[in-house]
């Protein structure tokens, strides 16, 4: 197998894996206030997502950046609480907000701290941009687009077809979001 | 009840404790050259399981035997074929960082193969989410296994 197909495979893995589940959360609670006419906009909000956690994941890989494990993986569950109350105030809610759209961006260098630490994992000397750390980044975009399409069609079915206020689903995902990444933060409490 | 309820949630939360490894194989001076890098926790935790005395592996008073072992596991573990033919491995020493150790080895290897075998089994029997990476060099050439329990060897083509 050409070490591009395994790297590939590795970031789609670690997104869809028991352990990123942070990662996943953070996605479902971003997208929770919308409307699924409003779809366009979640798409921009996930795409500063990206933009900022592929940043910091290059940047932590090519050792331009560190910062310690133990601050990121406690950072990584305060974004998903802060959006999940975030989600609960009045501008959160509202669509044409674009404040969400910093707050993905800004969080998501944080999130990508996190995939450069598992990253650093993976590689040892002979690694590099163009077989190793690419193809890691395009598998963790991959799994992402797969989680958000299917994030997407749940919200859409539930406000469709069982004709389901989105409020009402934004209360129920921003709640089980607060209470996992609580008690992630407190798990992962670095102080 | 709300605590036992709590206590269920961090179980099922993810620890961050991520079970891979990988190794860098080089076809240099008619030598397969390996480097292997592991959890040392997860390493010690393997070969500690059939002994009575901990290995303390990097430290001052580390067990005399624990070379030996080491040597011993990963013959078993990682295995370099050409065809049916297994290479012999050497095992050359190891170097112990806080959570990572990296174990040195090669196998004499007179011919440029065209095709490797490489099996890295370690820790399948600890964890069933191990992964371990082997990245093999030869000439210009870089090819990728990616093993698990469930496809503990591959066929590498160059």
């Amino acid at each position: 197998m050409q070490t591009f197909s395994t790297y590939l495979r590795l970031g789609y893995e670690h997104i869809m894996s028991v352990q990123a589940m942070d990662h996943i959360l953070f996605v479902v609670v971003l997208m929770a206030v919308y409307q699924s006419r409003n779809w366009l906009r979640v798409v921009t909000a996930v795409t500063f997502f990206t933009i900022g956690h592929s940043l910091t994941l290059s940047l932590g890989a090519l050792d331009v950046i560190k910062i310690d494990k133990g601050i990121i993986e406690f950072l990584i569950p305060l974004t998903i609480l802060l959006t999940a109350l975030y989600n609960l105030t009045k501008s959160g809610q509202n669509q044409n907000n674009k404040s969400k759209v910093w707050i993905a961006g800004v969080f998501g260098l944080i999130h990508g701290l996190g995939f450069s630490n598992y990253y650093d994992m993976l590689v040892m000397g002979d690694s590099n941009y163009w077989q190793a750390l690419l193809p890691f980044n395009l598998g963790i975009e991959l799994a992402q687009l797969l989680l958000v399409a299917i994030t997407l069609l749940v919200m859409g079915i539930y406000s469709f077809m069982l004709n389901r206020k989105i409020r009402d689903w934004n209360l129920f995902v921003s709640g089980a979001g607060f209470g996992l990444a609580l008690i992630m933060c407190l798990e992962n409490w670095p102080f | 009840m709300p605590q036992l309820i709590l206590v269920l949630i961090s179980l099922c939360l993810p620890r961050h404790d991520f079970h891979v490894s990988i190794a860098q194989v080089d076809y240099k001076d008619q030598e397969m050259q390996c480097t292997l890098r592991l959890f040392r926790e997860d390493l010690e935790n393997q070969l500690e399981k059939d002994l009575s005395y901990s290995l303390k592996l990097g430290e001052p008073d580390e067990h005399p035997s624990a070379d030996s072992l080491v040597a011993d596991y990963i013959s078993r573990e990682f295995n370099l074929k050409i065809g049916p033919k297994s290479l012999k491995q050497n095992y050359l020493g190891k170097e112990v960082e806080v959570e990572m150790i990296y174990l040195y080895f090669f196998y004499p290897c007179p011919e440029k193969p065209a095709e490797l075998v490489v099996r890295n089994s370690v820790f399948f029997d600890s964890f069933d989410d191990q992964s371990n990476i082997v990245n093999v060099r030869i000439g210009d050439e870089l090819r990728s296994a990616y093993l698990t329990s469930a496809e503990s060897e591959k066929n590498l083509v160059f």
